[in-house]
């Protein structure tokens, strides 16, 4: 078992390092994380996260309506650079355009679709930094 | 364009008895209930950036500029659909929301064509406005990726006399109100999401159509040939007994979009 994701494919992904939390509100926020609707998803070892957090951008595309620009563009724009950065293209570059693009898809949505979209990328990102072909930085930074 | 701009306050004048008065930067202002954060800030000379908003139609709050951070409230609302409160304390310009602004503007500008220096807009222009207001310098997403810039060419009803059409992508920011007094519409979703004019050609020429959309479809064709032409894309009239602002007659007050600034996207409408 790799990793979990409670609350929807807009729930974050939680590490085993994780897997203590107490099911509560409180505790998920404090985690980054959510309840959404409850439901749990268990990846086992096969699971590639960057492929997870591609997912989770273009889950946002199919499913956006198109009336803010977070969304509408940012979830495309998302799955353009998840993509670059497993090709391995710029990957520094990309991976801070894509730390950007969450903030401001977080908090630039007009709803929640786009508002926690960043939680699969961020919580991948953060968490298995591996699957993303580096950084340390952002290990450090756990 | 030397034309003299009138100040847009962004959302409509509220009647009301009742005044609220509230902190905006550090600065108290009074306004009547129910007015938007937008329309305080205006009316004391501080401008939200914006771009979906305009004072002639109700607020839309889809362009994610305008967003402003409120004591005691969670995130960051948009100051063009949140209503004032009496001893509200709004922010306008803090760095957390000018990180906001500029993504999303460097998103908009991802999705947009790079013709500035030879736009027909030729700097009369919101989202250059915008762009300046918001200090955006580049576009760190490239321009290879999914966009409507590209001419597409595809469905002409009738090359002879209107072409159906698509506008540089902007164009649909505006609220619907707008876009349905041109009888231009939003189709599908999501990032395929794009403003069309309808054909209604066929059935313009039958003689049992109602003369009300035949006025329609002369507008809107109108309206197509003045956004190719690198001109605004309308005019309003505010008709007697009308609620807000109607598609005016032929030969309508061009001039009062001119002077608001009101979608000076023209080029070639792509």
């Amino acid at each position: 078992m790799r990793a979990v994701q409670v609350g929807g494919p807009l729930g974050a992904y939680f590490p085993r390092a994780l897997f203590g939390t107490p099911f509560d509100y409180e505790a998920f926020a404090k985690a980054d994380g959510l309840i959404g609707h409850g439901g749990i998803v268990v990846f086992d070892d096969s699971v590639d996260m960057a492929k997870q957090a591609r997912f989770a951008m273009e889950f946002c595309a199919i499913e956006s309506c198109g009336k803010c620009t977070p969304c509408r563009i940012g979830s495309t724009r998302g799955v353009e650079t998840v993509d670059r950065i497993i090709a391995g293209e710029d990957r520094a570059k990309n991976l801070t355009v894509l730390e950007d693009l969450c903030n401001t898809m977080k908090f630039g949505s007009l709803c929640a679709l786009g508002g926690f979209t960043p939680y699969p990328v961020m919580s991948a990102l953060i968490h298995f930094p591996e699957d993303f072909g580096t950084p340390a930085r952002l290990q450090a930074a756990e | 364009m030397s034309l003299v701009h009138e100040v847009d306050y962004g959302t409509p004048r509220v009647k009301a008895e009742k005044s609220v008065t509230l902190t905006i930067d550090g600065q108290a202002v009074t306004v009547p209930e129910g007015t938007s954060i937008m329309r305080a800030a205006m009316e004391m000379g501080t401008q939200i950036p914006k771009l979906c908003a305009t004072d002639m139609v109700d607020a839309f709050g889809s362009c994610r500029l305008c967003l402003v951070e409120i004591e005691g409230r969670n995130g960051t609302p948009a100051s063009c659909t949140t209503p004032v409160l009496p001893g509200m304390v709004v922010r306008t310009q803090t760095d957390r929301l000018k990180t906001i602004r500029k993504g999303v503007m460097e998103l908009y500008i991802s999705d947009h064509p790079l013709d500035c220096l030879t736009c027909s807009a030729n700097g009369d222009c919101e989202l250059q406005d915008m762009a300046g207001a918001v200090g955006l310098r580049d576009v760190r997403y490239g321009y290879a990726g999914d966009n409507h810039v590209g001419p597409k060419t595809e469905g002409i009803a009738n090359p002879n006399w209107l072409p159906k059409d698509e506008v540089k992508p902007l164009f649909h920011l505006r609220p619907v109100e707008v876009h349905r007094l041109f009888a231009l519409r939003a189709r599908l979703r999501g990032s395929a999401r794009h403003l069309r004019a309808d054909d209604l050609g066929p059935r313009l020429r039958q003689p049992c159509i109602a003369g009300h959309e035949r006025k329609l479809s002369r507008l809107r064709m109108r309206v197509l040939r003045r956004l190719r032409a690198g001109l605004p894309d309308g005019d309003f009239k505010r008709e007697k007994g009308h609620r807000g602002w109607q598609a005016g007659a032929f030969g309508g007050d061009d001039l009062c979009l001119l002077r608001r600034r009101m979608l000076v996207q023209g080029g070639n409408a792509r």
